[in-house]
């Protein structure tokens, strides 16, 4: 089975996208609530937050996390 | 609005020693966060209310075991929604893949680079692209390990890497270091056999 031009085109984009060093993905998780409330603030990001957002870029899971997060707290704020 | 706890209130009274006060917060956090949650994730068919319930029951207690680590960088409540997606996003990923084996999503996954090229436009663009692609599957065959392809097409079947590292009997740390080794590896070559970030860029964009 050969990946298909989507596939391929993802992992490229993940190559592009991979720094020399980055957070793993349940590092990038701790730091979460604190990189959406800077982001919800339009605080600068500066320090472990730019890489959170580098990390985001590059993983498909975490930003999907940090996008349910956004639309969670949307939600509530909401009702 | 909901509740009648602003975030300034939170932490106070969810650590109150009086148990009405701490009992009424709980009840606030919980109904703030199902109703938050059932917003996103009941919409879609995604989730039921029971699997709901247990979500919120589990980060309610979650939230008053780390009441103590809550360091104010961000609001309470981003911070407890913040743990309340974490904790049902992972229960629906274990719920979704626990039947699913890694040898179904990864197959006998090959690099094919003519997959990923229209070869009805032959142009500068398209030339460049093949050139990188076959790069890549030269750098794919050379450099990485078995372990490290695996990983790679699983994740690009769409497995999470908590499940892809279960599965390898491995924890996620790890395999985000394997992935992340084998994408420096592959970076590296490219970078060394003449290609710019600009031209890996083009090749997907």
């Amino acid at each position: 089975m050969a990946l298909n031009p989507k596939q391929i085109s993802r992992l490229l984009k993940m190559i592009e996208h991979t720094q020399e060093v980055e957070l793993t993905c349940p590092e990038c998780l701790d730091h979460l609530d604190w990189y959406t409330q800077v982001s919800l603030d339009g605080a600068p990001l500066d320090g472990l937050l730019v890489h959170v957002k580098e990390h985001l870029a590059a993983c498909p899971c975490c930003n999907g996390q940090f996008q349910l997060v956004l639309d969670t707290l949307d939600a509530v704020e909401d009702l | 609005m909901t509740g009648r706890h602003n975030d300034d209130d939170w932490t106070r009274d969810l650590a109150s020693s009086d148990a009405a006060v701490r009992n009424e917060a709980v009840r606030d956090l919980r109904d703030m966060l199902l109703r938050g949650l059932a917003k996103t994730l009941l919409k879609d068919g995604r989730v039921d209310e029971a699997f709901l319930d247990d979500v919120v029951q589990e980060v309610s207690m979650k939230v008053l075991e780390k009441l103590g680590d809550f360091a104010g960088r961000s609001k309470f409540r981003t911070w407890a929604v913040t743990i309340a997606v974490r904790t049902a996003i992972s229960k629906m990923r274990k719920r979704d893949w626990q039947n699913v084996s890694l040898e179904s999503v990864v197959g006998n996954a090959e690099f094919n680079p003519q997959l990923a090229v229209n070869v009805t436009e032959i142009d500068e663009k398209t030339s460049g692209r093949s050139k990188l692609l076959t790069m890549l599957k030269e750098l794919i065959d050379g450099q990485l390990t078995e372990k490290q392809w695996t990983a790679i097409t699983a994740e690009l079947g769409g497995m999470p890497l908590p499940q892809i590292a279960e599965k390898l009997g491995a924890n996620t740390n790890s395999i985000y270091k394997l992935l992340h080794d084998a994408r420096k590896k592959l970076r590296h070559g490219l970078e060394a056999a003449g290609f710019t970030i600009e031209d890996i860029h083009e090749a997907w964009a």
